[in-house]
């Protein structure tokens, strides 16, 4: 037998397309989109139900966040333990979740199940009543759970960061511990009534899928009316402009650094390009701060930059957690990286590193009905065309060092650096 | 139920293939066993620091992530008090170079000095931020050692203390490795769109030359019968106080495990839980609670948490607890209530195989227990349960005496 040469890497074997399988898009009888992936090998199914109904359209802070989350607390027919009883006697999950954007109400459950879980839904969408007293005991909890979240550098350099990057607008975080005691449930019932809208809503659909369940949500929901939202939203100016802030808190023994700006967002021409850019500097693990500041200076269990798309516009931002007395050296060491990134050009080895892992990645995150339709609904909320995986991909394999450092001096700068810890820095 | 086939090297390394054409991508997990609960008291949290040196290069391979990372591939790992688990998931075409990275640092480790050096740091690091720097970060350094006075469970996996990182030395390192790492500890897992053959072909070309080693044999203190309840006190600078409680139970494989882990989901799981609906709905004593058993190889904690509502009384809301426990003792839960945690279970367990890396994971770690197929056995053992068997393990194990209590009272500065 040959000795094995386990010092040399194997054969690889190019990843050169990905299929990216588009969904069934039909239409219930009132005109609500349903969009589905059918795939899978388990009899189960998630159902999403989207509507445009985040934290964006609120004029008060919280409300957008309480009427979701008061959505399984009570409708006409049932009380707040009558539909945990429903849903959990079914083995079904029924998740509510809102984010700047979108509302969105997630029912997980066994095909079998369903004929059962989704009236429960329907009664929900149709006939939620917001009782007064669970309302008021939903108002304190979040009120305790936001106290102690009060307590970590992580949150209070988020909602410093949030704050600051998207001043002027209504990605603007408006919580504040008087909001818990300003907001009303006639404030929820408000924007319940006029944002939960069948006329601007989508349902989504993944798992293993035959025609019954079209079916099954048709007739459910329809027949329910699909009114518009009529509302004078308007996002707002952005009003940044670069800053140092430090916020202290004292005794902590970890600092949390946040940097970033507002950036183009995944329409704009340059953005595919700009992920390949923020991968080699912060997307992955062995990214340059990664490699720097975790596996070569051990000042940080973690730390990252992501490029965030949200429909109004987007942002960059570099996090992480380092030790109190290590803060300085560890921001020192991200401004070196920035810098490093504008000047000099990245080797065909790391880069063609970063391009094999981020197609593969693309890869790992297609597979599946539910990945299937996390990536779909980008296509859908921004109105990218069918295509744009097929695009993402070229993008990334055609990009060159020239691009990567064109990118890094058009867009890696003018940031703002908010810390929040014990040890004041610059 | 997933479908599997098992071989055995000639070294001891046990493979499990399974097979699912519908993925274009391959999970290589591998689990070895080994956890916190092997280390030295004064030595702790050794298992989790050696985790981050498997990534820090082998013998013939400087760097673990880079190659993998070439190949489109991920991976990452995480450690238990039993067990260290090691997973990597790429394109099916490029198995070979998962293979190769997996099977070198099962041979050996690189051992350098820089690699020890900067993980200490990281997980120095990694201790203040989730265990120190956090509101209630610290209560299972707590607990563990309130309920546990001899057994290896005492400490959590991150370790007790920092200093015990800052003083691992590199022939610590060293001797764990060859105690534990070795064919025989190990069990590998893949899955993915491929065949039997092609895996055992490729497996005993990068596996089979990997020495023996020896087998370990686990020795553990065994924890001696509680007698007594237990209460600690600790004061912190956090918004709210709260209660945490652990009764000691069974072991994973004990005919009790499955009654014990219905009877957490009737107490803890989900909004129509019975502590929820008494103590945060009903008598608006608490924020949140929660209930859950550890589901520990070795003989386990159940436990009770929660957030005690601003301005009730610490002794009156831990009583409610007890209340609460008490009215499932007293009287059989109905038909409805233990079909509706049965269906939870049914359900959870669906949701569990629709990625692979569930499934590889999931094998691999039912044959640690002794069989892979301890798995696809569990719906039929949790069909057995009747709320007679529910009342009795209620009975039998969450009793006073073999409770330990930890208030976690707030001092804000």
């Amino acid at each position: 037998m040959n000795k094995l040469d386990r010092t040399t890497a194997p054969a690889f074997h190019e990843i050169d397309s990905i299929n990216f399988v588009l969904p069934t898009i039909k239409k219930l009888n009132n005109a609500v989109p349903y969009i589905e992936y059918n795939a899978g090998t388990e009899e189960l199914v998630k159902i999403d139900f989207v509507f445009k109904a985040g934290t964006k359209y609120q004029t008060k802070g919280l409300v957008a966040s309480m009427t979701s989350a008061m959505l399984k607390e009570g409708t006409n027919s049932f009380s707040s333990l009558e539909i945990a009883n429903k849903i959990d006697f079914y083995g079904a999950f029924l998740e509510t979740e809102v984010n700047s954007d979108y509302a969105t109400i997630t029912l997980y459950s066994l095909n079998k199940h369903l004929t059962n879980v989704l009236p429960v839904l329907k009664e929900i969408l149709t006939n939620v009543n917001f009782p007064q007293e669970e309302f008021d005991k939903k108002i304190k909890i979040k009120k305790q759970q936001y106290l102690i979240n009060l307590e970590k550098v992580e949150t209070i350099a988020s909602i410093g960061y949030s704050k600051h990057v998207y001043k002027g607008t209504k990605y603007e975080n408006t919580v504040e511990l008087n909001s818990f005691d300003e907001i009303t449930r006639q404030d929820c019932v408000d924007y319940f009534n006029a944002f939960y809208n069948f006329g601007e809503m989508a349902i989504f659909v993944a798992g293993k899928v035959d025609s019954s369940v079209f079916e099954l949500i048709n007739s459910t929901f329809g027949k329910l009316e699909t009114p518009k939202t009529d509302s004078d939203f308007v996002f707002g100016k952005n009003d940044f402009s670069p800053t140092f802030q430090f916020i202290e808190k004292k005794g902590a023994i970890q600092s949390c650094i946040r940097i970033g700006k507002p950036i183009i967002n995944i329409d704009h021409p340059d953005y595919n390009k700009l992920k390949v850019m923020n991968t080699i500097f912060g997307g992955y693990f062995g990214s340059r701060l990664m490699t720097n500041i975790r596996e070569e200076k051990g000042y940080t269990y973690g730390i990252g930059s992501v490029i965030m798309a949200k429909e109004n516009m987007g942002n960059m931002i570099i996090y992480t957690e380092v030790g109190a007395d290590v803060t300085q050296a560890a921001i020192n060491e991200i401004r070196k990286e920035i810098k490093d990134m504008q000047t000099n050009k990245v080797t065909e080895g790391e880069l063609t590193k970063v391009k094999n892992y981020m197609l593969g990645s693309l890869l790992q995150n297609t597979d599946g009905p539910f990945d299937l339709l996390e990536r779909y609904k980008t296509i859908y909320f921004y109105n990218l065309p069918n295509n744009y995986y097929d695009t993402y991909m070229t993008d990334i394999k055609s990009i060159t060092s020239e691009e990567i450092i064109n990118l890094a001096n058009t867009y890696l700068n003018d940031l703002s650096f908010i810390v929040a810890g014990s040890q004041e820095v610059s | 139920m997933i479908k599997y086939k098992k071989f055995t090297l000639d070294n001891g390394l046990r493979v499990l293939v399974h097979v699912d054409k519908s993925t274009p991508i391959i999970t290589i997990n591998t689990v070895f066993d080994v956890g916190a609960k092997d280390e030295n008291e004064n030595r702790t949290g050794f298992a989790h620091l050696f985790e981050h040196l498997m990534f820090g290069g082998s013998v013939n391979i400087p760097e673990f992530d880079s190659p993998l990372q070439n190949v489109g591939g991920q991976n990452n790992a995480f450690t238990s008090n039993d067990i260290t688990n090691y997973y990597i998931t790429l394109p099916k075409q490029n198995i070979e170079t998962g293979l190769w990275l997996e099977s070198d640092r099962m041979l050996s480790l690189a051992f350098t000095p820089e690699s020890l050096e900067v993980q200490r740091s990281v997980v120095i690091e990694e201790f203040k931020q989730m265990y120190l720097n956090q509101p209630y970060g610290d209560v299972m350094l707590l607990l563990r050692p309130l309920a546990y006075k001899e057994h290896a469970y005492k400490w959590p996996t991150i370790g007790k203390e920092i200093s015990h990182i800052e003083n691992a030395k590199m022939q610590d390192v060293k001797d764990f490795f060859h105690k534990h790492y070795t064919p025989q500890n190990a069990i590998l897992s893949i899955a993915g769109d491929i065949s039997v053959e092609e895996v055992k072909e490729l497996v005993t070309k990068w596996y089979g030359d990997i020495p023996k080693g020896n087998k370990y044999e686990r020795n553990l203190l065994q924890e001696p019968k509680q007698t007594q309840a237990r209460l600690l006190e600790v004061k912190r600078d956090v918004p709210q106080n709260g209660i945490y409680k652990a009764w000691h139970i069974c072991n994973r494989m004990h005919k009790d495990y499955y009654a014990i882990d219905l009877l957490s989901d009737v107490l803890g799981r989900g909004n129509s839980a019975r502590l929820y609906q008494d103590l945060v709905k009903g008598k608006g004593l608490f924020t949140e609670i929660s209930a859950y058993q550890m589901g520990s190889m070795e003989n386990g904690l159940f436990l009770v948490s929660g957030k005690v509502k601003e301005g009730i009384d610490m002794e009156v809301a831990d009583a409610a607890i007890l209340e609460t426990l008490e009215a499932i003792k007293n009287e059989l839960i109905d038909l409805n209530e233990l079909t509706k945690v049965k269906n939870k279970v049914e359900a959870t367990d669906a949701f569990g195989h629709i990625n692979a890396l569930n499934k590889a994971m999931r094998i691999g770690y039912f044959e640690l227990l002794g069989d892979a197929n301890l798995g696809n056995e569990e719906p039929e053992e949790y069909a057995k349960v009747t709320a007679k068997s529910i009342q009795k393990v209620a009975k039998k194990y969450l009793i006073k005496s073999n409770c330990s209590t930890l208030y976690y009272v707030s001092d804000k500065k």
